[in-house]
């Protein structure tokens, strides 16, 4: 049974290569339609990952004028905390202040070379007010409360995660909507297009299918050299996308960085994963493919005498 | 070894090939099927190769009856076959050793004794010098020997030949059907073989059954009947 085995793999490399024209027209396809569902896979997770770091909608950041804590005004942080609890719904184990220099060094970090002129020109360059990271004790009354913090004199604005989220699940959606659309579409063609590749093969061999037939050849037999083409088309597919989508990826991480300050995951924890999805769905197509294909030659018994 | 009982074969499109045909043919018996064209001889063949099945009537080969073969099944009934057919098919981008390997390598056979086997039963063709060659490089006989070869190689009970000797000129066959003589007399492979050529029926002497517009019309006889 291993000698067969090895005998069927053979051949199905041999039918791949003899048909490779049709074989790479159907990597391309696959590797389209793996791309674009890697990728919307990708923006999802993202996307969820930033609503996650979010989820603690109860909090806020509370941006204070540039009176606060100027020369001639000075007043200090303390009094402006006592500003701020003067709101009800504040909770007073919930507020923290975060210093502007902090803030701004924070953000520094996320730019890249050619916004270190900034940091040359010093504090007066420095534009991020001071700020109150701020919880709240009952989050039914979320609005009201921000309303009523953005009414305090210190206060310059108030940054609401809410609306922020709401954005982010808004494009989540879409994403998901239209890439589920896409990739169905496109599931569709590369099967399509797999189907025919072998369909071609198998025209080409029909002789071969007949003979195979009349010396007594099972189904699973005749099966296994299209089973392997279809598989290696899965495989090379697989294989091709999890490149693209991983230099995509890396290419993306890097300006996204640099504009969002939350950045993307990280491309370690979801290449194992992904690598695994990749193949996975590439060689179930394969096979699918194949088996489709080949279907129609082996219902019936007849075939022995013509090709 | 073959019964063939009532047996009925109309196709799809209304042709009634066969009409109530009834033949027996025992273990061993080198029957030649002689008619004019689209007599039915090539149906007959192929409801025993199963490729075919008939509309009515049953038939027998080897204790199997045939119409209860069920799908999976065929390819194990067909390996006790051995089938030669006019237009050899052969696959024209293997070498004469590989198209014989092809059909013991269907059976599961292990590599080391297709080596062994193949050199054995080509050189009882007589095609030992030509193993590594491919089909387009030899002559019809030579084609059609390979073809008995690849019939031979799963020693088959059993071998249908339908018009063997049509792409053959006709010194080779007579060698060819020589050949299928040898065969049937040194190893008591029954033998049924369709053919035009009313010379090497007169020559081999051998069982004649006549099928004219799907009928059975003329039968010379058992040549040996162990059921008697
Ligand atoms: N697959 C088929 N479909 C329809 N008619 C067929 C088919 N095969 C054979 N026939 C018809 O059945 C009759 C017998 O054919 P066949 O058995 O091939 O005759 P022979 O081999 O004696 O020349 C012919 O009239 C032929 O045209
Ligand atoms: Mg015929």
């Amino acid at each position: 049974m291993f000698n067969n085995f090895k005998y069927l793999v053979r051949e199905g490399l041999r039918n791949a290569w003899a048909n490779r024209l049709m074989t790479f027209a159907s990597i391309g396809v696959l590797v389209c339609c793996l791309v674009l569902m890697g990728s919307a896979v990708l923006v999802s997770v993202n996307i969820t990952h930033v609503m996650e770091l979010f989820e603690d909608k109860n909090v806020v950041m509370v941006f204070l004028n540039d009176t606060v804590s100027g020369s001639d005004t000075a007043m200090t942080v303390a009094d402006v905390q006592k500003q701020i609890l003067t709101v009800e719904n504040v909770d007073p184990d919930k507020v923290e202040f975060v210093p502007k220099e902090k803030g701004f060094s924070s953000l520094m970090n996320r730019f890249d070379e050619k916004l270190k002129i900034m940091e040359t020109l010093g504090d007066t360059a420095n534009i991020l007010p001071d700020a109150f990271k701020v919880g709240f004790k009952d989050p039914t009354r979320y609005e009201t409360t921000v309303q009523q913090l953005k009414n305090l004199p210190v206060v310059l604005t108030v940054r609401d995660n809410r609306e922020y989220a709401e954005k982010l699940m808004g494009i989540n959606q879409t994403v998901t909507v239209v890439g589920t659309w896409i990739v169905g579409l496109l599931l569709v063609v590369s099967l399509f297009i797999i189907t025919n590749t072998i369909k071609l093969t198998m025209y080409v061999r029909k002789l071969e299918i007949s003979i195979m037939k009349s010396v007594g050849a099972t189904d699973w037999f005749i099966r296994m050299p299209f089973l392997v083409e279809g598989i290696v088309i899965g495989l090379i597919a697989g294989l091709i996308s999890f490149g693209l989508v991983s230099y995509i990826y890396s290419a993306a991480a890097s300006s996204i960085t640099d504009v969002m300050a939350t950045g993307v995951l990280p491309y370690g924890s979801l290449f194992f994963n992904l690598l695994m999805a990749f193949l996975g769905s590439g060689i179930l197509s394969g096979t699918i493919g194949s088996l489709v294909s080949i279907r129609k030659y082996l219902r019936n018994d007849g075939g022995l005498y013509d090709d | 070894m073959i019964e063939f009982r009532n047996v009925y074969k109309t196709y799809d499109n209304g042709t009634k090939a066969l009409r109530d045909l009834n033949l027996r043919v025992n273990e061993g018996e080198f029957v030649f099927i002689v008619g004019s064209s689209g007599a039915g001889k090539s149906t007959l063949l192929k409801i025993l190769m199963r490729e075919e099945t008939p509309n009515s009537g049953e038939v027998i080969v080897n204790n199997t009856r045939l119409s209860t073969l069920r799908h999976r099944d065929i390819p194990y009934y067909r390996r006790t076959l051995g089938m030669v057919f006019q237009d050899f098919r052969l696959i024209p981008k293997m070498s004469v050793f590989d198209n014989v390997a092809f059909a013991m390598r269907v059976t599961g056979a292990s590599t080391k004794a297709i080596r062994k086997k193949v050199p054995y039963v080509l050189s009882h063709v007589g095609l030992s010098d030509k193993a590594k060659c491919y089909p387009n490089e030899l002559s019809g006989g030579e084609q059609q020997r390979v073809g008995l070869a690849r019939a031979l190689i799963n020693n088959p009970a059993l071998i249908i030949a339908d018009e063997p000797t049509g792409n053959v000129d006709p010194r080779m066959s007579f060698e060819i059907v020589d050949m299928l003589n040898q065969i049937n007399r040194n190893n008591g492979t029954t033998i049924l073989m369709v053919t035009h050529e009313h010379a090497l029926v007169r020559k081999f002497r051998r069982r004649i059954v006549e099928i004219q517009n799907g009928e059975l019309v003329a039968d010379s006889g058992p040549e040996v009947d162990y059921y008697v």
